[in-house]
């Protein structure tokens, strides 16, 4: 190590809180990465998690000089050599050790007095690309951005399950948008379904996804108020099978009865004939209360009514009883061609949103249940679900109420299926820690809830117990990645994507066309 | 003053092996036509497909243009725009043909407004003052590239009764059947039309879009034994007549049917190939056939024999004796488990080839170190998916085309290369 790179040395402490006394100037950060060499290709990375003051004089010493200085008594009054005689103590903590490019969990304190440094590209060379790489951002030590990009393997990460916790304003949104837009650039490795609650992702107003170089082939866009060449959110009610509606929408057991008469008898058509009061062709007859208080129950989660012409009707036009029928095919039949697909719910209510990720979740995950019976899976693209505000589903509360959804089934057992959920929220602690554990991989965004923090932290693949005020200090856009595919818990900077989406989209010269016909 | 027009699409006039189907095809087209005239509706609208290829047999070309000119002559415009059959890239077609004799007014116009859009032609009809603009199908769907460049707002101003004809299925809007066949979004279509007159979907609705109609008459009598069996099963088929102001005032659609089609799958399921031969000739003997199209499809896993064990000659014979016109019984949904592994099951041939087609497809992938994506784009298109099954069929019909009276041996070939190249957008690799 050249003298002019050490920041400072190794003087006390234990494993858990080593103590790195700082070189005067050098002005060590909160979230810093140091570097203690431990000879020929064997390194120790530390991170700085607390800052306090060191001094050689007395404090009462200090608290006199400090006195006499205030009151303007000791105008020439200073410390003889005072970078010697105060300075700052760095709080390190180990994170990694790194022996022949290799990374793993440190056992042993650095070597006493050892001289440190700040953490360098070459540091890090044993994070490489991986196969089907998604890129979440550079290495960031402390603020201070380098250059690293950090790749991981999008397969194991989107089937094991990602968590985006953070709460509003700390860039949960923007990541989301750069995890795609890497996605996007794959080449049909995932498939991605988008449930956009507030239709930020596609681009309708400003730039998005829409504007990447293989949004054409591989973005599909669904809206109930579509722009140009994007497609109508329209289903039509007979893609809807009755446990769509399991854990969004509650049925009494005599609801849940009168559903399995009418799906037994009409199938595909059972809503469309309990709204119109079909009898029953077997003779079985349903309370007529109990069908009034179902087709109240489809009139306010559908929208589904009978107009006085006697047709069939749907407020929000996002159901209907003659188009949209190859809809969720599409839907599915994209993802399953490893597309993104972004689904804009912002004009839909919060059950029929729900809903209708039920229902396509439901089918795909079915689908994928089946390739991997006929030994087919292995040729198909990943799934990842991505939902927004995701206690909706996946809440202590919710599950507990309404019994288990397509969601909750997903998180436990979705990755042997290559299906994984990509969880967005505010509040992790209301959602079960037996789902949290499932979830292996979090980006942790800033938080000032100490609640959240806990529960994140608690449920983390590293130990994280000490990066709580780290959590609670990370910017815009400043981020942990934990994850059991990663060594040590990295700190990223992601990105803005303005500013990939500028980069990314150099003008170039279209071939002119020759439009015949 | 109310007026009226007549919206037909996909005649597929050259369609059909079977000569007697071939024959109840063009006499669909004629019965349609003669009602039309009957009618005096004061044009009608072709929303393509009007021939099975762009260059049909001239037997079929002689009697459309016969009835064409009748029409003519009765002072009724037909206007027309091209399907995905009957247009070549790199051939003359005979809808340009009877264009230029005065037979047809194709409405698909393009201009290029810059390199990114296009705009179309919009043309009066003189006698009831409507607007027609059309887009042309193309293979492949191809058109839908058309359709992304289309600028909306060139028909932002236009007032009166105006008329879309377009050629293409659209999600939102085609059948369950059609899942797997390529077709665009919805919102591709310009708004603001009273009346989209659309094609190439083989099967009748009709939608709202804005305070227009989209309307798929679907084909007059169709072109494969899947169609048939659909005629058989429920669905109508005929043409529209539309009556209107400035305003759809009526939507009528007429059923035409040249010949009565009768569908029957007999389940061979889990019995013996004696069970289905007696299952098959019970019911041919129990059917009234004079005057019908007799479509029979065998279909299931046989305990025991083999679908060759099945003579479907006598079941045939009787129902040609009977009076049936054309009696097809399809064994090639049968199975058997005598045979270890059976590849592909499907109803139809044609089905089982696009079964075929699809699972060569899955395995096919693109070469990673073909980075252009422009380039990757267009091979993608072309070969993955929905695009390489369409690509494959459209092939083989091209490949199967037989070599036509009075065209020599090296003319046959170049025609036959030509189409097939012009299915692989050749022309499109610039
Ligand atoms: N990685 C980043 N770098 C810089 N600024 C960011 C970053 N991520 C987000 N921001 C800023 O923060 C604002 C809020 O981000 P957003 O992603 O919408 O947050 P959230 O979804 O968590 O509410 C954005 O408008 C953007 O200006
Ligand atoms: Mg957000």
């Amino acid at each position: 190590m050249q003298d002019l790179e050490i920041v400072g040395q190794v003087i006390a402490g234990d494993i858990a809180n080593i103590l790195v006394r700082e070189k005067s100037g050098k002005k060590l950060e909160l979230g810093d990465l140091l570097v203690a060499e431990e000879g020929d290709s064997r390194l120790l990375i530390l991170k700085v998690y607390g800052l306090v003051y060191g001094s050689q004089v007395p404090q009462l010493a200090r608290e006199m000089a400090s006195g006499l200085k205030l009151e303007g008594l000791g105008a020439g009054l200073d410390y003889f050599e005072p970078h010697l005689r105060n300075y700052v103590i760095a709080e390190v903590k180990a994170i990694a050790q790194v022996i022949n490019n290799k990374a793993r969990i440190p056992k042993s304190l650095p070597t006493f007095f050892s001289a440190i440094r700040h953490i360098k590209k070459e540091d890090l060379a044993f994070l490489t690309k991986p196969d089907n790489p998604i890129f979440f951002g550079n290495v960031r030590s402390g603020s201070k951005v380098l250059d690293v990009p950090v790749f991981l393997n999008g397969s194991d990460v989107f089937t094991h399950h990602v968590l985006i916790p953070a709460t509003t304003g700390r860039g949960k949104s923007n990541l989301v948008k750069v995890l795609l837009w890497n996605a996007l650039g794959s080449g049909g490795k995932f498939g991605i379904l988008v449930l956009d609650p507030h239709d930020e992702y596609y681009g309708r107003h400003g730039k998005g996804l829409k504007d990447h170089p293989s949004a054409k082939q591989d973005l599909v866009y669904f809206s109930t108020t579509p722009v140009k060449a994007a497609n109508t959110l329209v289903i039509n009610l007979q893609s809807i099978k009755p446990w769509y509606f399991d854990g969004i929408v509650r049925f009494t057991d005599a609801q849940n009865d009168a559903i399995d008469q009418y799906y037994n008898a009409f199938n595909d058509t059972w809503i469309e004939n309990v709204i119109r009061d079909t009898p029953l062709p077997n003779g079985v007859t349903i309370a007529p209360r109990t069908l009034g208080v179902l087709r109240r129950k489809f009139d306010s989660v559908l929208g589904i009514y009978l107009d006085d012409a006697d047709q069939l009707q749907c407020r929000s036009k996002i159901f209907s009883d003659n188009s949209g029928e190859t809809t969720m095919q599409d839907i599915i039949n994209s993802l399953e061609a490893g597309k993104i697909v972004v689904i804009d719910t912002s004009r839909l209510l919060d059950q029929a949103e729900l809903l209708i990720g039920s229902i396509i979740v439901g089918d795909i995950f079915s689908r994928y249940q089946k390739y991997k019976s006929d030994g087919r899976l292995n040729d198909k693209p990943v799934i990842s679900i991505v939902i927004e505000e995701a206690p909706r589903v996946l809440g202590t509360n919710v599950l507990e109420s309404s019994g288990d959804n397509i969601y909750n089934t997903i998180a436990r057992e979705g990755r042997k299926f290559k299906v994984g959920l990509t969880a967005i929220t505010q509040l992790t602690s209301v959602i079960p820690k037996t789902v949290l554990t499932n979830i292996n991989t979090k980006i942790i965004l800033g938080n000032e809830m100490s609640v959240e923090r806990r529960a994140v932290m608690d449920s983390a693949s590293q130990d994280l117990s000490d990066e709580d005020r780290t959590i609670a200090s990370l910017d815009k856009g400043e981020a942990i990645i934990s994850s059991s595919f990663v060594k040590f818990a990295i700190p990223i900077q992601i990105p803005l994507i303005d500013e990939i989406i500028a980069e990314d989209n150099e003008p170039q010269n279209s071939p002119k066309r020759r439009v015949v016909g | 003053m109310v007026y009226k027009f007549a919206h037909l699409s996909d005649c597929h006039i050259g369609a059909w092996r079977d000569t007697t189907l071939k024959e109840m095809n063009i006499k669909a087209f004629e019965m349609v036509f003669d009602r039309c005239m009957e009618e005096k509706v004061d044009f009608i609208i072709i929303a393509g497909d009007f021939f099975e290829s762009n260059m049909p047999d001239l037997e079929s070309v002689q009697r459309a243009t016969e009835k064409l000119r009748q029409v003519k002559d009765a002072g009724i415009t037909t206007y027309i725009i091209y399907g995905s059959h009957d247009y070549s890239a790199t051939k003359l077609s005979m809808i340009h043909i009877l264009e230029s004799a005065g037979l047809f007014r194709k409405v698909m116009e393009p201009q290029t407004l810059d390199n990114n859009r296009i705009t179309l032609t919009v043309f009066t009809d003189i006698k009831t003052g409507a607007k027609i603009t059309g887009m042309s199908g193309r293979a492949l769907s191809l058109e839908k590239t058309y359709f992304e460049m289309l600028d909306h707002e060139s028909f932002a101003e236009l007032d009166g009764f105006k008329i879309f004809v377009f050629h293409s299925a659209i999600n939102e809007l085609r059948p369950k059947d059609l899942a797997h066949a390529t077709s665009m979004p919805l919102s591709l279509l310009p708004p603001g039309f009273s009346y989209y007159a659309g094609g190439h979907v083989h099967s009748r609705s009709e939608n709202k879009y804005g305070n227009g109609l989209i309307v798929y008459p679907g084909c007059i009598f169709g072109t494969d034994a899947r169609d048939l069996e659909h005629t058989a099963r429920k669905e109508k088929r005929g043409f529209y007549i539309v009556e209107f102001d400035t305003q759809v005032k009526k939507l009528k659609f007429i059923e035409m049917s040249p010949c009565e089609i009768i569908s029957k799958t007999i389940d061979a399921d889990k019995k013996t190939a004696s069970q289905v031969q007696s299952a098959l000739d019970q019911y041919a003997s129990g059917i009234a056939a004079n005057g019908k199209v007799i479509l029979i499809r065998l279909q299931g896993t046989l305990s025991a024999g083999k679908p060759s064990d099945i003579d479907t000659n006598p079941a045939k014979e009787l129902l040609k004796k009977n009076g049936s016109i054309t009696v097809n019984i399809s064994k090639f949904g049968l199975a058997t488990q005598e045979v270890t592994k059976i590849a592909v099951m499907g109803e139809t041939k044609e089905q089982i080839e696009e079964k075929l087609f699809k699972q060569r497809l899955a395995a096919f992938k693109l070469d990673p170190s073909i980075k252009d994506l422009k380039v990757r784009s267009f091979v993608s298109k072309l070969l993955i998916g929905d695009g390489g099954t369409t690509l494959a069929k459209d092939l083989v019909s091209v490949l199967r085309d037989d070599q036509k009276d009075n065209e020599s041996k090296v003319i046959f070939e170049e025609r036959i290369v030509g189409d097939a190249l012009a299915k692989l957008k050749v022309d499109e690799l610039e």
